[in-house]
């Protein structure tokens, strides 16, 4: 039971970009470990498929570059080829491996939150010519694969599959042309008929299977605060690195910023906890 | 949306860029190169957007865009076996060439959005956007000049494969490093060269081979239908 997913898309994704923003914005070396920790933590909730293992890889080349390329910082460690590396370029390099790697792991959380009818959902009431465009677009998307698949099974049929690079770009683009020509008076004459039952004439009103409860409102407040407080107030995302690093003290704002990004995964774990217990009692 | 509305979101977004440029220069004492250069991408790209949902007054023209950018999308897919050949870039072209740039704006962007559906959205998607759709915008610009004779049209591909590598490795000069590090610009361009080279050698071979057909097909649509 993923309580998160089942907020309103409008306070899911603007709690996921604040959460980016955050991560992003600070040049905080510990407000970037405490985001790794709450989007895997938050990405291990969600049961996400996307693939994270190359992350450390990503992590380790930048921090490991940085030095390399930046020779700023007080504290020479030892010299490269004549270049000094310093501790505080290193720490820098460490800094911006994390921030990458936070970022792309909420992402990960996004792209498992925020699928494309929410995406869709929120944009939709905004911008409804842009909205209809992807919409159709992402119907065609499927249509053109398994039609292309089905192109594919009779082109090898013509030619063999086992032909030089030639021949088969040819082929390919072969069936490219087909889906072009099959799919395009098609599209227009669907617009055309959706023009003579009246679309455009008046407002249009659109369907979303969300409702926006009191819940999304709570979700939606916290993330503004929330935001507000950390990016203007807390005075985290202030920092330092050249030519000294600036002293880290720790206050009561860290664990706010900790409590602010580990919220999602809590609002997961409360919704198993509740799911788990409501099967208990049946 | 009425007039009123509508000159007041133009406006706004007119003197927003120059906005975030002195927010970011204020509000981040250290040079936020990354974050200011993203939301101006953002900004960029909602602009057309926002013209595109103004003027898009022929519902037509979405029908053919949306074909457009689920064929460079499923392109990905449909080119699957042989590496390295993406149409996305060759697809935005052709629609530029035949609808003008904001069409191929449009698309662009719109291709970019919608593959990153399929392949992950990230922080680069606006940037990625943003460059798609300058690529079709100044193909649909400058199409007379392009679309004379095979080899401008081949040039024109190269170009475009190497623009477009350019640009995005300038965000991951941004975002790996926070400013915009000239060393480690060199050192991406460096890496990505072998990549930018096999793009812009399939850019050629594609539009070579397509720009004619589909070309006509699209030519028979905007009669046929007069788009």
């Amino acid at each position: 039971m993923q309580r998160f997913s089942a907020f309103h898309p409008i306070s899911s994704f603007l709690y996921l970009i604040s959460a980016v923003c955050i991560t992003m914005f600070s040049r905080n070396i510990v407000i970037a470990a405490i985001s790794i920790v709450a989007a895997f933590v938050f990405y291990l909730s969600l049961k996400a498929t996307q693939s994270v293992w190359i992350y450390p890889l990503i992590f380790l080349l930048t921090a490991i570059t940085n030095p390399i390329f930046s020779h700023n910082g007080v504290t020479v460690l030892f010299f490269l080829n004549g270049n000094p590396i310093t501790l505080e370029a290193f720490v820098y390099g460490v800094y911006l491996g994390a921030v990458i790697i936070a970022v792309l792991l909420w992402f990960s959380c996004y792209n498992t939150v925020i699928t494309s009818d929410k995406f869709l959902c929120l944009f939709g009431a905004v911008m409804p010519k842009a909205a209809l465009t992807i919409s159709m677009a992402l119907r065609l998307v499927p249509q053109f694969i398994s039609g292309g698949r089905e192109m594919l099974e009779i082109q090898n049929s013509i030619i063999p599959i086992r032909c030089g690079i030639i021949k088969r770009v040819k082929k390919h683009i072969a069936i490219f042309s087909c889906l072009i020509t099959r799919s395009l008076e098609g599209a227009v004459e669907q617009l055309s008929s959706m023009k003579a039952r009246g679309y455009g004439l008046h407002k249009r009103v659109s369907y979303s299977r969300f409702r926006f409860t009191f819940a999304d409102f709570l979700l939606l407040i916290y993330t503004i605060t929330g935001f507000v407080y950390i990016v203007f107030f807390s005075g985290l995302l202030n920092y330092n690195y050249y030519p000294e690093m600036d002293k880290i003290n720790f206050d009561v704002s860290y664990i706010l910023c900790a409590v602010f990004l580990l919220m999602p995964t809590a609002i997961n774990l409360w919704g198993e906890i509740k799911w788990k217990y409501s099967i208990s009692k049946i | 949306m009425s007039v009123l509305k509508k000159t007041i979101a133009s406006i706004l977004l007119l003197i927003a860029v120059p906005i975030t440029v002195i927010l970011s220069y204020t509000l981040f004492s250290n040079n936020r190169y990354d974050i200011a250069s993203l939301i101006i991408a953002v900004l960029s790209t909602l602009a057309f957007v926002l013209s595109f949902e103004k003027n898009a007054a022929n519902g037509k023209l979405v029908a053919v865009i949306a074909v457009m950018i689920a064929l460079s999308v499923a392109g990905r897919f449909v080119f699957s076996p042989i590496p390295f050949f993406k149409p996305v870039t060759s697809i935005v072209i052709i629609t530029a060439l035949y609808f003008g740039g904001e069409c191929g704006f449009i698309t662009g962007a719109f291709s970019a959005l919608l593959s990153n559906f399929y392949f992950g959205q990230g922080p680069w998607t606006p940037f990625q956007m943003m460059v798609w759709g300058l690529v079709g915008l100044l193909s649909g610009v400058l199409a007379r000049y392009i679309i004379k004779n095979k080899l401008t049209i081949s040039l024109w591909g190269i170009f475009s494969g190497v623009f477009y590598s350019m640009v995005m490795d300038i965000w991951t000069t941004l975002w790996a490093d926070g400013g915009f590090n000239v060393e480690r610009y060199f050192a991406f361009f460096a890496t990505s060269l072998p990549i930018m080279a096999v793009y812009a050698v399939s850019n050629v071979v594609f539009l070579l081979l397509m720009t004619k057909p589909i070309g006509k097909k699209l030519q028979r649509i905007k009669t046929k239908y007069g788009i």
